[in-house]
């Protein structure tokens, strides 16, 4: 099975997907809290975050290949943000 | 520190080091670092969680304080994650050994230690009531 050229390839694809629904689960948390909060730009801060990462992710999984860290570190940078996002609106 | 994040960035450093490892290996290591991405962002949506539905606790601030907690250790997670899978594909593209590393064993004592002082404050809660 490890021989198909497509099957590791498949399985990151699969594991960017869950990766990008369980940032949008977080995002959806964080964009409720801003809203019961009466925080429209922080809504709108959580929802962007979340469509900046769908659009790198589905762009690096579009065609197999391995790719460089760069989109990788953009994903842990939008997980922090949402650490940020989650302090400013604890604290606030 | 600051050459460490640089190096996160640089696309080509990575590349130019050692010999391109089987991409099957390569994108195992993706997943690994997506794995350890979504553990940040569960610990994270428990702090977001934590702060919105949790109800008042006895003990003032404790609520935030978990809260804080949570989406801290989900932010330290996620950038951790960066630094081991840099590391580790270093590692496969000069043959060494993969890097080991505490971090698995010092969160999951975070974890355990956490879940049993918030079991323990509802056990002393429960017994205030009576």
């Amino acid at each position: 099975m490890e021989r198909e050229p497509g099957v590791p390839f498949e399985r990151t694809q699969l594991a960017w997907r869950r990766t990008l629904l369980a940032m949008g689960a977080v995002a959806v948390l964080g964009a409720r809290m801003a809203a019961v909060d009466g925080l429209p730009l922080v809504v709108a801060a959580a929802v962007a975050v979340w469509v900046a990462a769908f659009v790198l992710g589905r762009r690096r999984i579009r065609t197999p290949g391995v790719r460089g860290p760069r989109t990788l570190v953009l994903l842990a940078l939008a997980t922090v943000a949402y650490t940020g996002i989650g302090l400013l609106l604890v604290l606030d | 520190m600051l050459g460490v994040i640089r190096r996160w960035f640089d696309t080509d450093e990575v590349r130019e080091t050692g010999t391109t490892p089987d991409y099957r290996f390569s994108l195992a290591n993706e997943r690994t670092f997506l794995a350890w991405i979504r553990t940040g962002l569960a610990l994270v949506a428990g702090g977001l969680a934590a702060a919105q539905f949790l109800p008042p606790m006895p003990i003032a601030h404790l609520r935030e304080g978990i809260a804080i907690a949570l989406l801290l250790l989900g932010g330290a997670v996620a950038v951790r994650a960066v630094d081991h899978w840099a590391r580790t594909e270093r590692a496969m593209r000069l043959g060494r050994d993969l890097p080991a590393s505490r971090f698995p064993a010092v969160l999951a004592i975070l974890v355990g230690v956490g879940a049993l002082v918030l079991v323990a404050a509802v056990v002393v809660q429960a017994f205030d009531g009576a």
